[in-house]
């Protein structure tokens, strides 16, 4: 996995509260999710911040679960490795970010799915998502269809950016910010 | 449908909540534990118990048994973060329609209700 990544965390965002690199198992991000629900709850923040985060926390390590690949260059296995960081800066504004090797498949999909969603406002992403729920669509059994619309519905911004490994695999590096001191 | 949700954290009852709106179902009411739970059910009458396993007092499986002598016919989604394989099969066996493990997405929490609506 790609260590920089963590040193430019520290540098850019501050405080790293969670950090971990490696196989992601179910029981796993139900520890790590009761260990973020914990620092938001000591942290005084209001219940629906809490779930925000939380939520995309788990949509996050659920996408990690379903779409990584291996990292051994010619397997076309799956294998849910990851890396997944949490930070916050000074203001109290939170980062999740999300690092995972995906299949070019993967990236084809979800690649112009982020683009759209990127050019949306807050109330269109919100539209968009009620109307993809209602069709049924968007939604390919293991998630991360309309998962993204989920998380960046409860973001206060997003980015992403895919490096690529060899022509069939790429990392995928996801980050949410949740700002948790709003201007009134 | 209506939903029953039980659960000791206040911050598992509120994603829950949520979940279950964004998905078009009403709530009925929420308990905070397993007896909690019992007494809402018999002034709610949900169609569907939403309960966790691990909470304090009457647990979630206990509390299921007993919803479901009131009820014998009522669905209950039993939501765990632990994997016991003995206590799942024991909570089916008892009558618990579906087996749920925390963390989950709202669209897996859906797979799950759809299967309980397609079986009715």
């Amino acid at each position: 996995m790609n260590m920089k990544l963590l040193q430019n965390l520290v540098e850019d965002d501050g405080i790293i509260f969670l950090t971990y690199g490696g196989s992601i198992s179910q029981a796993l991000i139900t520890a790590m999710t009761e260990s973020l629900e914990k620092e938001t709850i000591e942290n005084d923040l209001n219940l629906g911040i809490s779930n925000n985060i939380s939520t995309i926390f788990i949509e996050l390590t659920q996408n990690i679960m379903n779409y990584s690949k291996s990292k051994h260059l010619n397997s076309k296995n799956l294998s849910s490795e990851g890396l997944i960081v949490l930070a916050k800066d000074k203001e109290g504004t939170y980062y999740i970010h999300s690092q995972n090797i995906i299949a070019l498949e993967d990236k084809e999909k979800i690649e112009p799915k982020l683009k759209e969603i990127l050019k949306l406002s807050k109330e269109e992403i919100k539209k968009r998502y009620r109307e993809l729920r209602r069709s049924g669509k968007n939604s390919h059994g293991k998630g991360a269809g309309i998962g993204f619309y989920e998380i960046t519905k409860r973001s206060d911004g997003i980015k992403f950016d895919f490096d690529k490994i060899n022509n069939d695999k790429y990392y995928f590096h996801f980050i949410s910010k949740i700002i948790t001191k709003k201007e009134k | 449908m209506r939903f029953l949700i039980v659960d000791d954290s206040s911050l598992a009852r509120i994603r829950l909540t949520e979940y279950i709106q964004e998905l078009g179902f009403e709530i009925a009411g929420e308990a905070v534990d397993g007896e909690d739970a019992i007494e809402k059910f018999k002034e709610l009458n949900p169609d569907i118990v939403a309960i966790d396993l691990e909470m304090p007092g009457i647990k979630g499986n206990i509390a299921s048994r007993k919803i479901l002598e009131i009820n014998p016919d009522v669905n209950i989604i039993l939501v765990t973060s632990i994997v016991d394989k003995k206590e799942i099969v024991s909570a089916l066996k008892m009558g618990v329609k579906k087996v749920i493990r925390k963390p989950f997405t709202k669209e897996q929490l859906e797979r799950i209700v759809k299967e309980l609506e397609k079986a009715k």
